[in-house]
């Protein structure tokens, strides 16, 4: 009972915070299909007691040289959660992670601006930049990691307390094992670095960022691949179709909703820059510019964006709107059945129970978006492959029908660009164009059967429906399945 | 006098892409994008999209270093942003609407004739670059000739879109060029059969046929087309040169 009455407003909006970051991606169906091949790994790892050199569950050519799966340890992990309760384990798993980032966030945020509420805020907004890249995936487990780096730099910044540097160097170790985006630590030490060395006019000034940033370079070769984890990282942004036909790598423009939420973002951030006395830090103004030009250059990148500017934007904010709260406001068994209502609504958005969620839309109350093609997967898990031929699938599907249907079913491709030549790409595209050289590739391929979108691939779905050397084999709302007709095997 | 003029030089790049295909102010579109760089959103890949950021980056720089700004400077900076944001081809607008703001904060923060000419020399040079980097190819004058000296009848002209005024102008009323007016002057369904015409499309054939299209003057460069006219039986090749090909439709 005693502990009931310390509670205050602060932990009201300590409890909104962290569990709006929980219940976000908690009541989320999953949207991104990376999680598929992520759980398929890191199944075969355990299974085969050893790394991935090669890639399984993908038929199409594949480029020369051994697999470099740079997130080898985020496969274990998910597939941890996987085996200890399913995709609703996966899936809060990810809540979990995903909590932790913005309660580190919040904190580094409060370490800046000295003030709760408007970190909270700040939080807020930083979450809704970045809520379309929370799904189960190996980057997301990257977002605490980042959060930490960001509290580090704060605490150094604001506090003059350098400790929780020293945990950058084995976070790194554990990052550049989780996910490629571990150089963006590296980003954040340099402009951490670069400022000192401005604002002091003194490289010794820099020395504790350097000495870090050192240390994480050193710490980023702990992996099993050595230098070749960097060389991946560096190449993997200047692959032609990554660069050119992947959504989440195309540059930010106000095409996108994320893109939307970018630029807006720059005018809150540009506006309260200009309305607030505040002078900035040169730490702040290199963060902004460079990760601003990072989140301009790639959709991507626009979540670490969020990350980044919240404890700048609390500071501003801090500067031109009065902080009120004060201790005579609070009420601490009002404060305590809030929380309560946090922690049971917290409870409630979990996958076990979400069903029960009316006020949920229909589209979310499932462990799936609404275009994942379930049906289908089922139709391929409950059916043979024909005896000759390989399938064609719509790439989008390619992670969920490996997870759904492998190794009954070798899909054609899924969403690892970088693991086949950019010719393969180039002649998928032709064949659900389709171009004029559809039947040669399906063909050259050796296409036996085909898993087509009939929204995505209406054009190619029409031809081949009309085509005597293709069988109808399955269709639903959203996909068909047709099959060479034995005599026309390729 | 002087900060205007530097402002109005430090337009000039984002004026640029527009040259070539005519200025005009509309939204993006998705079809036209395939086709047209400054149909696209501005983005940090378009020609001048790192100028046009460099550009609000400088005047913001001013606005915060010397904390004098005026509620029109921001309207402008905000109005000229957004239209050009939606749009590549829309920056002519961002670059007008950007010179009295930016102009503004250059008498604030005078930064004294040299820098003044070296800003102003960087953007003519960038200018400069931009126009040759986006320069459409010129239409061979063999191609020219062939497309002139083809069977004159009844059916109209599939240009490459760049090309298709200059070819009006050279075959005159009597032949018909599609989209000789620019990329306004066709429906977007036009445009849809023209993307897939270009890149290829299983029924590029039918299509050309339903549009009574009879000459084709294409860029060699956009193979998908070029290498299955020159290998149909439907179409007869009279010039196949340096950068174009000119097709007519084959007499039965």
């Amino acid at each position: 009972m005693s502990a009931l009455r310390t509670l205050s407003i602060r932990h009201v909006w300590i409890g909104l915070t962290v569990g709006a970051a929980f219940i976000g991606p908690a009541s989320s169906p999953i949207g991104l299909p990376d999680i598929y091949w992520t759980l398929l790994t890191g199944a075969w790892m355990v299974a085969n007691g050893r790394l991935l050199e090669s890639d399984p569950f993908t038929a199409a050519p594949h480029v020369a040289g051994p697999v470099l799966n740079v997130q080898w340890l985020a496969d274990l992990i998910f597939h941890a959660f996987d085996a200890l309760g399913g995709l609703p384990m996966v899936i809060t798993g990810t809540a979990l992670v995903v909590s932790v980032t913005y309660a580190l966030l919040l904190m580094a945020t409060i370490t800046a601006s000295g003030h709760l509420r408007l970190g909270c805020v700040a939080v807020w907004l930083a979450y809704i930049l970045g809520a379309s890249n929370l799904s189960p995936r190996p980057q997301t487990l990257a977002y605490p990691i980042f959060a930490l780096f960001l509290l580090a730099i704060m605490r150094s910044e604001w506090r003059k307390d350098t400790r929780l540097l020293w945990l950058l160097a084995p976070a790194t170790a554990l990052w550049a094992n989780l996910h490629g985006s571990f150089f963006t630590g590296f980003v954040l030490l340099g402009c951490a670095a670069a400022a000192r060395v401005l604002t002091r006019r003194s490289l010794f000034a820099a020395r504790p960022y350097a000495i870090t940033l050192v240390g994480c370079v050193l710490a980023s070769l702990v992996n099993p691949y050595g230098p070749g984890s960097l060389v991946y990282v560096a190449s993997i942004g200047s692959n032609p179709v990554i660069r050119d036909f992947v959504t989440e790598w195309a540059p930010t423009t106000v095409s996108w909703r994320e893109g939307i939420m970018f630029f807006a973002s720059l005018l809150v951030m540009g506006s309260l820059i200009l309305k607030s006395r505040l002078r900035l830090t040169a730490f702040e103004i290199l963060v902004l510019l460079v990760f601003g030009y990072l989140a301009w250059s790639s959709v991507r990148a626009i979540v670490w964006w969020g990350l980044v500017i919240a404890p700048i934007l609390a500071r501003l904010i801090g500067s031109v709107v009065p902080n009120r709260l004060g201790a005579s406001r609070d009420k601490p068994l009002l404060n305590a059945a809030i929380l309560a209502g946090i922690a049971c609504l917290a409870i409630l958005s979990l996958p076990w129970f979400k069903t029960s969620l009316t006020f949920l839309p229909a589209d979310k109350r499932g462990f799936f978006s609404p275009d994942t093609p379930v049906a289908v997967g089922e139709y391929l898990r409950t059916h043979e492959p024909p005896a000759t031929g390989m399938l064609l699938n719509d790439q989008t599907w390619g992670g969920y029908l490996e997870w759904a249907a492998w190794p009954k079913h070798e899909i054609f491709l899924d969403g690892r660009i970088e693991l086949h030549p950019p010719q393969v790409w180039f002649d998928y595209l032709d064949i659900v164009f389709p171009s004029a050289r559809w039947r040669t590739l399906l063909d050259q391929y050796h296409i036996g059967y085909m898993v087509l979108s009939k929204a995505d691939d209406a054009d190619l779905v029409a031809d081949v429906r009309v085509d005597s050397a293709w069988r109808l084999d399955y269709e639903d709302d959203q996909a068909v399945v047709f099959s060479r007709v034995a005599s026309a095997a390729p | 006098m002087r900060p205007y003029i530097v402002a109005i030089l430090a337009g000039l790049p984002l004026l640029a892409p527009e040259v070539w295909s005519g200025f005009r102010l509309a939204q993006s579109d998705a079809v036209l994008s395939v086709i047209a760089a400054t149909e696209q959103p501005l983005s940090v890949r378009s020609p001048g999209g790192v100028w046009a950021m460099l550009v609000a980056v400088a005047w913001f720089g001013l606005a915060y270093w010397y904390r004098r700004v005026t509620v029109w400077e921001a309207a402008l900076v905000l109005i000229g942003g957004a239209v050009g944001l939606a749009r590549l081809g829309n920056a002519w607008l961002y670059a007008a609407a950007m010179v009295p703001p930016l102009a503004r904060q250059l008498l604030v923060a005078r930064p004294g004739l040299a820098v003044e000419v070296g800003i102003g020399m960087v953007s003519v040079a960038v200018a400069a670059a931009t126009l040759v980097t986006t320069r459409p190819p010129d239409l061979a004058v063999g191609a020219r000739a062939a497309a002139a000296a083809s069977a004159p009848n009844q059916g109209a002209v599939l240009a490459d879109w760049r090309w298709a005024g200059q070819l009006q102008r050279e075959l005159g009323p009597g032949r018909r060029v599609l989209a000789a007016g620019g990329l306004a002057s066709e429906s977007s369904d036009f445009w849809l059969d023209y993307v897939r015409i270009i890149q290829g499309h299983e029924r590029w054939s039918e299509e050309l046929r339903q549009r009574n299209i009879d000459l084709l003057v294409l860029d060699t460069e956009v193979r998908p087309i070029t290498n299955l006219v020159r290998t149909s039986s439907d179409w007869h090749v009279l010039y196949d040169a340096e950068n174009a090909l000119v097709a007519e439709r084959a007499v039965p």
